[in-house]
């Protein structure tokens, strides 16, 4: 069973059908590519596992399910003659679809955005103390009357999360507002914050957008390290081919919101609808 | 950073404080007898502003939510804690004397209970007021605290059994300079343990990125309900002290205008800042008096000295920084230099 599968969904902003009956599978440990030119839907798709797009009714599958005869799941099954569906969205064997972007976090899905968002005006230690809320225990009155177990819990949180800091290289900046900090080393506080969630699997967006071969070549080696030592899996959309081609083990290639090819980093390489996609000749 | 006060719970550190807390009493008390009455009453309207703008900050200035409506709560808070000491005096005493309690204690418990009731009135009002309007954003939310704010005293001024349009006379004279003191450190206590805890942080998170906090896994908008939750009881504090102080409720002194005060406090002073709300509140509201000399030119010297301020510091007085007692004893806190570049 694959840690994530996203099954046949569609997402839409009015009429422009952002992506058209997607499917995609991550496996435990595994490092996936999500590739495709500009404005192909990568990003959303990472908003659609997050829980920031939903998905909407799907054409494409109904066609599909009529050829086919049979209900995608015993729900829309039990409904008689199956019109539409919203295709599904399973992580670790449990539906997210349709989940508030905070319980998909919580139930392990970790992700940094395009365009770097951290918190930029707290220090770089509180960005990923904030990201250990979600597995806080402790009351608001725990909090407001600073009992002993606020403390011990505050103190496991700052622990870690200085830990993790070390880890990713960030001590000395620890006190800094993060917005202060270099663009390289923001893309890897973001990395490390969205860690600090202890993630099942992570999703980045462009983690080597920006950077120059030098900082590439050490990013690719932070993310081999990163599947290691946290064990995650990760979904990587990346435009960056040596970088996709040097460490994902397959590749899935998104053209128009719809999948045009998948599998490992050599077939794609040499698959022609690729090629066509990418040089966008007749 | 703080040795041992740092795993002192709070319950043990109001222990540690009581000595202290019972001599700023008797001052109090030496202070009222001293000071001409008009001084002492704008001590304790400090106080009451400084509880109003450390509540709203954590609002405005936590969260980044833009609520103009604190006036309304404090309305709620002031008509509830009024109900207590006036309308259900006489059940309440009957209550209180069938349980033997001294004649001196009468009034304190009484009013104790009133100041827990408006608290209470006030978030749940705040509950009722947050859930629906805190899904907007921005400009919208503030429209709609508002019109919440100037809603809630429409409501009042048409109730005739609270006295109507001329609003509420005759409430027990029941403020004083403790009273007012024991919510100044309550508030400061809560916002200072709020913003050092986890929930705090969460509200930090949603101030500088909602989408990236919900990505990390903060429920934002259960958090900001909460905020609103905690500002309004708050809020309804400094109403039913305000009430007890004033010895009367007049729904047209808790308009849009007393928002906006406690607004402009909570911005001037540093939004997020609790030391900053404090000194802005307390700055405010012996700023007018300081000006009574110049009486006709009041309005003008106050606007211009906040255009003043708000030029040579845009971000308030404080910005985000705290003044704690280790600053105050001139002990350093070492941060490491990064190369800062202002954000636009
Ligand atoms: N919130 C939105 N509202 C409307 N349209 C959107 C929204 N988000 C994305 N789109 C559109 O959906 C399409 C896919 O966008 P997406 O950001 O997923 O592309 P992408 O593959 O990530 O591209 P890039 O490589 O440029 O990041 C684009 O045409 C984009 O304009
Ligand atoms: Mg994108």
């Amino acid at each position: 069973m694959p840690l994530l599968s996203v099954d046949r969904c569609t997402v839409a902003f009015g009429g422009l059908i952002a992506l058209d009956a997607v499917s995609l599978e991550v496996d435990q440990g595994e490092i996936v590519g999500l590739i495709g030119p500009n404005g192909a839907g990568k990003t959303t798709v990472f908003n659609l596992i997050t829980g920031v797009c939903r998905p909407a009714k799907s054409r494409t599958a109904t066609a599909e399910v009529e050829v086919e005869g049979v209900p995608l799941t015993p729900q829309q099954g039990s409904r008689k003659r199956m019109k539409v569906h919203y295709g599904d969205i399973i992580l670790a064997g449990e539906s997210i679809r349709g989940k508030s972007p905070h319980i998909i976090a919580a139930r392990g899905v970790a992700r940094t955005f395009q365009n770097v968002r951290l918190f930029p005006e707290i220090t770089v230690l509180d960005n990923v103390r904030a990201a250990c809320h979600v597995h806080t225990t402790n009351s608001l009155p725990a909090a407001l009357f600073r009992t002993g177990s606020y403390y011990a819990e505050e103190h496991d949180i700052e622990k870690r999360s200085i830990h993790l800091l070390h880890v990713f290289g960030l001590g000395k900046f620890q006190s800094a507002p993060a917005g202060s900090l270099p663009y390289g080393e923001q893309r890897r506080l973001e990395i490390a914050r969205a860690l600090a969630t202890e993630p099942k699997i992570l999703l980045l967006d462009e983690p080597a957008a920006g950077m120059n071969p030098q900082e590439t070549r050490e990013l690719t080696e932070l993310i081999g390290w990163i599947r290691d030592d946290f064990k995650v899996s990760m979904l990587i959309i990346e435009h960056d081919m040596k970088l996709v081609m040097g460490i994902c083990e397959r590749i899935y290639v998104l053209d128009y919101g719809e999948v045009i090819a998948h599998g490992a980093p050599e077939e794609i390489r040499s698959d022609p609808k690729v090629i066509k996609a990418y040089l966008g000749e007749e | 950073m703080k040795g041992n006060r740092r795993h002192l719970p709070t319950v043990a550190w109001l222990a540690l404080m009581a000595p202290v807390a019972l001599a700023l009493w008797a001052a109090g008390s030496g202070l009222e007898s001293l000071l001409v009455p008009y001084y002492f009453r704008i001590i304790l309207l400090s106080g009451i502003a400084v509880i109003a703008a450390v509540s709203l900050n954590i609002v405005n200035g936590f969260t980044g939510q833009f609520s103009i409506g604190h006036a309304g709560f404090m309305l709620v808070g002031a008509y509830a804690s009024a109900g207590i000491t006036m309308f259900a005096r006489p059940f309440t005493e009957s209550v209180l004397r069938s349980a033997h309690v001294p004649d001196v204690m009468l009034m304190p418990l009484q009013f104790a209970a009133a100041i827990a009731v408006a608290a209470l009135a006030a978030s749940i009002v705040g509950l009722l007021v947050g859930l629906p309007s805190l899904r907007l954003r921005g400009d919208y939310l503030a429209i709609a605290t508002l019109g919440f704010g100037e809603g809630i005293r429409a409501i009042f001024v048409t109730v005739d059994a609270v006295g109507g349009a001329s609003g509420l006379h005759n409430i027990p004279p029941l403020t004083s300079f403790v009273w007012v003191f024991l919510g100044v450190v309550g508030v400061i206590i809560t916002a200072r343990n709020l913003a050092a805890s986890t929930h705090g942080r969460a509200l930090f998170a949603i101030r500088e990125d909602e989408l990236a906090a919900q990505a990390v896994g903060i429920d934002t908008f259960r958090y900001k309900v909460l905020a609103f939750l905690i500002s309004a009881a708050w809020a309804g504090v400094a109403g039913a002290l305000l009430a007890h102080l004033d010895l009367g409720i007049d729904p047209r002194s808790y308009s849009f205008m007393k928002s906006v005060e406690i607004v402009v406090m909570v911005v001037l002073g540093g939004l997020g800042s609790v030391t900053g709300s404090v000194i802005a509140a307390v700055g405010l509201t012996w700023l007018p008096e300081i000006l009574r000399p110049v009486a006709e030119y009041r309005m003008v010297f106050y606007s211009a000295l906040l255009v003043l301020l708000m030029l040579l510091r845009p971000r308030g007085l404080f910005g985000r920084k705290e003044l704690g007692l280790a600053d105050l004893l001139g002990k350093k806190k070492t941060v490491p230099n990064a190369n800062r570049k202002e954000g636009g």
